[in-house]
């Protein structure tokens, strides 16, 4: 699959498994790449960006048999901005689909 | 550069950062990061050099640090989140270009789709407070201009045949009263010039009112379907259409 096209889509993809709930990063990496094929060192900087723009939050978990542990969870904004890009890849998605099945897309193109 | 181990991995990233100006504190988080994620891949039984292979090329994962804070600073100055989400990211290497491909513009202004809930609404709303009582009352005093016109004209015909009927037979009668029939029959003629300019403005008002109707149709079809339907009487259509 087309890089470009999996970068587009990925943040979607965090989203919507924050949005189920709290992850950490190996955990979360390993959901996404059990799905699709993805480079997994690109998750983080991703996160980072979600994290800047307010999307996501962490907090540090201690736990006995390792060192703490930084969780992902999500936050309001970042629901909401789950919300809007589900439906637009949702339309896109379908869209798509019809072009590509030949039934030439009225107006969603 | 691909590592095979723990150490070299995080060295090299480190050093890659560095070379790109990453501030102190990003590093050391990014660092943690990578660090935690080398540790829960060995505790379930990952070796290094897999987790190495799986992350992939240290430089590609800089590169992205430094397009994801680009693509950072375009979400926050654009208005909307939404329209960006599939928009390519910046390119900040060159070795990304050649995988580059065109957006589709997939995303429709709104003011070009058919059925429009704003729209709707707003018609609607528009139809129970301004048009269901502006119409009516509109029409009745385009009716109410009709009636006076017929009243006009219809005084106007009578005076000035009642006045020249009765300088007719004042002329047969040769008796010289002739001058209050003139007056009549003058009366009448400006009645009748009233009524003539009063058909001018019936018409026109007329031709005023049926416009309104069809602006307010298409005003109804275009937030229904999105396409106007009617063009206005008495003006050219444009070539465009």
């Amino acid at each position: 699959m087309q890089t470009q096209l999996k970068r587009g889509t990925l943040e979607l993809c965090v989203l919507t498994i924050l949005c189920r709930g709290d992850r950490y990063g190996y955990e979360l990496v390993n959901i996404i790449s059990n799905a699709m094929h993805i480079t997994e060192g690109t998750i983080y900087p991703l996160m980072k960006r979600l994290k800047d723009s307010g999307s996501i939050d962490s907090y540090i978990v201690e736990s006995q048999e390792g060192p703490p542990r930084k969780y992902y969870r999500i936050t309001d904004s970042g629901r909401n901005i789950q919300r809007e890009q589900e439906t637009e890849w949702r339309s896109f998605a379908a869209a798509v689909n019809r072009l590509i099945d030949g039934e030439e897309g009225k107006n969603d193109l | 550069m691909i590592y095979n181990t723990k150490t070299e991995f995080l060295t090299g990233l480190r050093e890659a950062l560095e070379r790109n100006g990453t501030n102190i504190n990003d590093i050391h988080d990014i660092l943690s990061d990578f660090r935690q994620h080398f540790e829960d891949g060995e505790a379930s039984g990952e070796t290094e050099a897999q987790v190495c292979e799986k992350l992939g090329d240290v430089d590609d994962i800089v590169r992205q640090y430094i397009s994801e804070t680009e693509q950072a600073r375009v979400d926050s100055e654009s208005t909307g989140f939404g329209g960006n989400t599939y928009e390519q990211q910046p390119q900040p290497n060159a070795a990304y270009g050649q995988q580059s491909y065109q957006q589709p513009q997939y995303q429709q202004p709104p003011q070009q789709s058919g059925a429009d809930g704003g729209r709707i609404a707003g018609v609607i709303i528009l139809d129970l407070l301004v048009y269901c009582w502006a119409l009516p009352a509109l029409l009745g005093l385009i009716v109410g201009l009709y009636s006076v016109t017929i009243t006009f004209a219809g005084t106007g015909i009578s005076l000035l045949v009642g006045g020249l009927i009765s300088i007719g037979i004042d002329l047969g009668s040769f008796i010289i009263t002739g001058l209050p029939s003139l007056a009549v029959a003058s009366m009448g003629l400006m009645f009748i010039g009233f009524a003539g300019m009063l058909v001018i403005a019936s018409i026109a008002s007329t031709k005023g009112f049926i416009n309104i109707c069809i602006a307010i149709i298409n005003q109804h079809s275009k937030a229904f379907s999105g396409k106007k339907v009617l063009d206005k009487i008495g003006r050219k259509k444009e070539a465009a259409y």
